[in-house]
């Protein structure tokens, strides 16, 4: 029988408890161990790596329609005004708006488009990303 | 031994008997390699106690406590293999090693009362299993595809809490 030299009786009770513990496993013949279900590591790190690279691609895919939209928006928008411009300078068919109607749609509309390309810029690409 | 070497030894154990990267450590090929060597997952008994090795008529024999999420069984086998590798004389002249729940962040033990030896022990143990299950290469290409502690522990079957001290050891997260 092999040494056992515990220091204390308490500590000699709960180290002897195991080797019963070991004893009963080893007289039932229990097959030692369990089989858990395997991850490949590898497998995982790339099936992430995929997953982060999608969410990138959906990610620029998303800003670059939102871009298109607003451009689109604001290429009309700036048509608009044009037209407009050219109808106040031509009279064309009689239009005519007050002086300071048309200057606060110009104005108006300039500020517009300034603030929505300094929010795109802002908020579709944040600084560190 | 010092710990560089310790990290070492592991992570030359996890390319011999883990080839393939697969998590849990597939400690079969363990045991089919060293004879005297086995592996009982049971119940101890003990909530306070995650696992044990035991010395027994020429034989180690590991008892991991699998009343004990699964996530800290794989850690605690790691851990006891770290004492079957780094710690057979001492096996053999003290019969026994337990560990307690708080195995990861220091031992309990029930056994020896030459606290700085001990200490040092587990200290080698849980270096071992970190890197025996959570090798640095593989946890780095982990850390860099999720950034998340959650994900990578998922990964390497590990818990977070073992995940977490890992990444911390290896400087890719904050304290």
């Amino acid at each position: 029988m092999a040494r056992r030299e515990p220091h204390t009786p308490a500590v000699r009770a709960d180290v002897q408890h195991y080797f019963d513990v070991l004893d009963k496993i080893q007289q039932r013949n229990a097959p030692p161990g369990e089989k858990a279900q395997k991850l490949d590591i590898e497998q995982e790190i790339a099936r992430e790596q995929k997953i982060k690279n999608d969410n990138a691609e959906q990610d620029i895919a998303l800003k670059r329609l939102t871009l298109r939209l607003l451009f689109l928006f604001l290429a009309v928008e700036t048509a608009l005004v044009f037209l407009f411009t050219f109808a106040q300078a031509l009279h064309f068919h009689g239009f005519q708006l007050e002086e300071w109607s048309f200057r606060t749609l110009v104005t108006a509309t300039i500020l517009q488009i300034t603030g929505m390309l300094f929010a795109a810029v802002r908020y579709l690409f944040p600084k560190g990303k | 031994m010092k710990l560089t070497h310790v990290r070492a030894l592991a992570e030359e154990y996890a390319t011999k008997f883990n080839p393939k990267n697969l998590a849990p450590f597939p400690y079969e090929n363990v045991t089919a390699e060293h004879k005297d060597l086995r592996v009982y997952f049971t119940s101890l008994d003990d909530d306070d106690v995650s696992g044990a090795i035991l010395y027994k008529d020429g034989q180690y024999n590991i008892l991991v406590n699998n009343s004990k999420p699964l996530a800290r069984q794989h850690f605690t086998l790691a851990h006891e293999l770290g004492h079957y590798f780094l710690h057979q004389d001492v096996l053999k002249g003290e019969q026994a090693i337990v560990d307690g729940e708080d195995t990861l962040d220091g031992p309990r033990i029930l056994y020896r009362d030459d606290d700085n030896k001990t200490k040092h022990l587990e200290i080698e143990a849980n270096n071992f299993a970190a890197s025996l299950i959570m090798p640095a290469d593989l946890v780095r290409r982990a850390w860099e595809a999720t950034q998340s502690i959650q994900e990578c522990a998922r990964i390497f079957s590990v818990s977070a809490v073992a995940m977490s001290v890992r990444l911390t050891k290896l400087g890719l997260i904050g304290e």
